[in-house]
């Protein structure tokens, strides 16, 4: 997972695409009838599906998350732990550093930009491509698509060139928004915004594949209904296809806001050095050679990143489509 | 059924986080951390933790596991850079015996300090001798990293006497001798000799004069350029050259750092009149801008390291600023503030060898570490100012070959290299990274250096104190 990443390459994964995706049918289908009747032991084709997710996880997302839970309260002397011999100091050594507030700040501002533009952009761009399948749209969703084949930092790398008004191609925009160099496009004050338009070419992409797949799987008996009751395009798509993708939405809001409170590669190419809380997890690990506070700032985000999620699920109305299907 | 359905999709949201976040922690676990030490030795450690209560970080106090036992005919690990490779070409060709034991890697040094970390947890691999500058070599030497070998007994009196004068303050640390200086990149002024007798000014010898030529020229000349700002300049050649305390280590846990000090102040007020009229570039001198004020022949003098004849200035095609050498290129001794006794100067780089404690053949690590440093074999031609007066003087001969200068510039860089501020010591962390963070971004918008000074104090002193110094501001 590329920490800096504006949008996630996860993809929702398939219990949500079924739910919703086939409005018209009971949810939960394998839950019921034989596969139900079965014993809790013999190995069902789900599980081996899941198995390579399971095992990858279980090795680089519980282990190290685990680890850096243990050693948060490790002391280090010469740089070695000494396990649970610092109680809550390194949190309090983390979460009290001079840097720490603004890099929260800094990431806050980030998070308040970044989201709102994701979402409605995303949804903008679907909802927009989705009026009139056919080729059109699927070249632009295609190119849409490519600036996220790109590797992370290859990326920000390309946009140090777009942001200078002298070597970028809309070069003559910065320069009619007063720029006259790249010092003064990539102050620290612009970041949260160019990161933004950055994160959200580097991400878009896929996420308007998923929810144009999404506002696919819509019903067209759902659909030919609105037409019938004399919706027109507009109406349709805010009253009947944005509510059936909400779940879609939420799930962006989550992995979004995950992805972009661990902003590293961005604010660290450009120049600055404990601009996001994970740059300054970096620091206390590297420079100071201080993991146990390290880790401290890493559980923050991991902390931050479920209860978002669990906000989002309880207020999001994340499950209203199977209340309606059921 | 739609209770488990919920709990489904919840656990897979919550899932997806969670290793979206976990994976991304990562760095903060390094792989193979747990090492398996004897008892004695975590009875060493014991000890020290009980120290370290007291102290909070004291340099080379933390005993790792020592290998007690040395081998001379054991190969040593030398991390050097590409522009060092001759270097170790030259040692073996001397000592062709000791030829086999030499095993040179090319290594990003600036990872030196986490590569250091990340060894003493697994309690091997550390490379024997290190090419990288005194303050990494600072960064290594703390109670975490603990990674330098005290040469102070190791490199014989008439060696360490032959260096240039204060040559080897920036590796002294609390009196241990902890590097060797490769070469120092002492400041001085460059100046273009024709613009100066074209118009008739006087190449200043004092900051007021500097200061005053560059109010001269912005109303005279407009668009030729003194000097070029950024967090660099700003505190290599004007804080430091100003003998501003932004860090000065009083001894291993103590730093002296007071940005309002008049020191700094009138460094700062200087720089920012001068930025106001013109006459020094927003940008540093690295900075396309600046190779364009160059390449209109506007730049009237620089204030530099000893590199920058060869490096920046030039006077081949590739050159970043002077494309031809037309003997246009001159230097003077380094500028004097009213009220000081004498001119002081900073420098720009310089790097230098270290040794590990950890090397099992300390006799070849430190023999090749004291070569590196002194070799008139290949310093006598190599590329920067050799910190090793012996080696200098045969470095002379190269330089003076260039037509890009004037006249011979080393009698001026000798005298540079004679009045480095000795109250300048290398500290754990980066001292121009403030700098980077809120006055550069101030130069840009139009704002003057001295309205951030309250940050950048606050700045240095937060840094120095997360690296575990005791910060005094008298």
């Amino acid at each position: 997972m590329w920490g800096g990443r504006l949008y996630t390459n996860n993809r929702p994964l398939q219990p949500n695409a079924v739910t919703v995706s086939k409005l018209d049918q009971p949810l939960s289908t394998p839950l019921t009838g034989a596969y139900r009747k079965r014993s809790g032991l013999s190995l069902r084709a789900a599980h081996l599906f899941l198995l390579p997710y399971v095992i990858l996880m279980v090795l680089f997302g519980i282990l190290p998350g685990a680890y850096a839970l243990v050693i948060s309260f490790a002391k280090f002397v010469g740089g070695r732990p000494q396990y649970f011999l610092a109680g809550i100091s390194n949190y309090v050594t983390a979460y009290s550093d001079f840097r720490f507030l603004t890099s929260i700040g800094n990431i806050l501002s980030f998070l308040l930009i970044s989201i709102p533009v994701g979402v409605v952009g995303v949804l903008f761009i679907s909802l927009w491509l989705h009026v009139k399948p056919g080729r059109v749209a699927t070249a632009f969703r295609t190119l849409f698509f490519i600036p996220g084949a790109f590797a992370g930092p290859a990326l920000v790398l390309l946009a140090f060139f777009m942001f200078a008004p002298t070597t970028s191609p809309f070069g003559f925009l910065l320069s009619a928004m007063g720029f006259q160099n790249s010092a003064e496009v990539t102050l620290k004050d612009n970041y949260p915004v160019l990161f933004t338009v950055l994160g959200f070419f580097a991400g878009a992409g896929g996420w308007v594949a998923i929810f144009y797949g999404a506002l696919d799987g819509i019903s067209s008996e759902v659909m030919e209904a609105a037409i019938m009751d004399g919706c027109n395009k507009l109406e349709s798509a805010y009253y009947v296809k944005l509510p059936l993708i909400r779940p879609y939405i939420a799930y962006m809001v989550i992995l979004t806001v995950a992805g972009n409170v661990q902003l590293f590669a961005e604010p660290q190419l450009f120049g600055a050095k404990y601009w996001s809380p994970n740059q300054l997890g970096y620091a206390f690990a590297f420079e100071i050679g201080n993991f146990g506070a390290s880790a401290a700032i890493s559980l923050l985000m991991v902390f931050v990143g479920l209860i978002a999620a669990t906000i989002i699920i309880k207020f999001s109305g994340f499950y209203q489509t199977d209340a309606t299907a059921s | 059924m739609q209770k488990i359905s919920r709990t489904r999709m919840a656990g897979t949201a919550v899932f997806a986080v969670a290793m979206t976040m976990a994976a991304c922690a990562a760095p903060t676990a390094p792989p193979a951390q747990i090492v398996v030490q004897t008892a004695v030795v975590t009875s060493v450690v014991e000890k020290v933790v009980n120290k370290e209560v007291n102290k909070e970080v004291v340099v080379t106090a933390t005993p790792a596991p020592v290998k007690s036992t040395t081998d001379e005919k054991a190969a040593i690990t030398v991390w050097i850079d590409d522009t060092r490779k001759p270097l170790v070409e030259a040692y073996k060709k001397k000592y062709p015996e000791k030829a086999a034991l030499i095993k040179e890697e090319v290594v990003d040094r600036g990872t030196f300090p986490a590569k250091v970390l990340l060894f003493n947890n697994t309690g091997k691999g550390w490379p024997d001798v290190v090419f990288a500058e005194p303050n990494l070599v600072a960064q290594v030497a703390d109670a975490s990293r603990d990674f330098p070998l005290d040469l102070t007994d190791l490199v014989p009196a008439g060696i360490k006497d032959q260096f240039a004068p204060g040559a080897l303050a920036p590796c002294t640390f609390a009196g241990k001798l902890l590097c060797l200086r490769n070469d120092i990149a002492q400041n001085m002024i460059w100046f273009n000799k024709p613009l100066f007798d074209q118009f008739k000014y006087k190449v200043p010898t004092t900051w007021a004069e500097y200061e005053q030529l560059g109010m001269d020229l912005a109303k005279d000349h407009p668009g030729y350029i003194i000097g070029a700002v950024d967090e660099a300049t700003l505190v290599y050649v004007f804080l430091w050259g100003s003998r501003c305390p932004l860090g000065q280590a009083r001894d291993a846990t103590t730093i002296y750092i007071n940005l309002n000090d008049p020191k700094c102040t009138r460094a700062i007020t200087m720089v920012d009149n001068l930025i106001k009229v013109g006459a020094l570039a927003k940008v540093g001198n690295f900075d396309p801008a600046v190779a364009k004020v160059a390449a209109d022949n506007k730049i009237m003098m620089m204030i530099g390291p000893s590199w920058f004849g060869e490096y920046v200035f030039g006077g081949k095609p590739e050159s970043t600023y002077y494309k031809k050498a037309e003997g246009q290129l001159d230097t003077a001794v380094p500028l004097k503030w009213d009220g000081e006794d004498k001119n002081y100067t900073g420098f720009w780089g310089g790097s230098a060898w270290s040794v590990s404690r950890h090397t099992v053949n300390p006799k070849l690590a430190v023999d090749f570490a004291i070569f590196a440093s002194t070799g008139v074999e290949y310093h006598g031609t190599g590329p920067t100012y050799p910190a090793y007066a012996p080696a200098a003087t045969e470095w002379r001969k190269t330089v003076k070959g260039n037509a890009l200068y004037a006249q011979d510039p080393y009698p001026v860089m000798e005298k540079a290299a004679a009045v480095m501020d000795p109250l300048i010591t290398s500290v754990r962390y980066d001292l121009t990274s403030p700098f980077k963070d809120l006055a550069v971004p101030a130069i840009t918008k139009g704002q003057t250096v001295a309205s951030v000074v309250p940050g950048l104090q606050k700045a240095l002193v937060g840094l120095a104190e997360a690296q575990g110094y005791t910060v005094v501001t008298k």
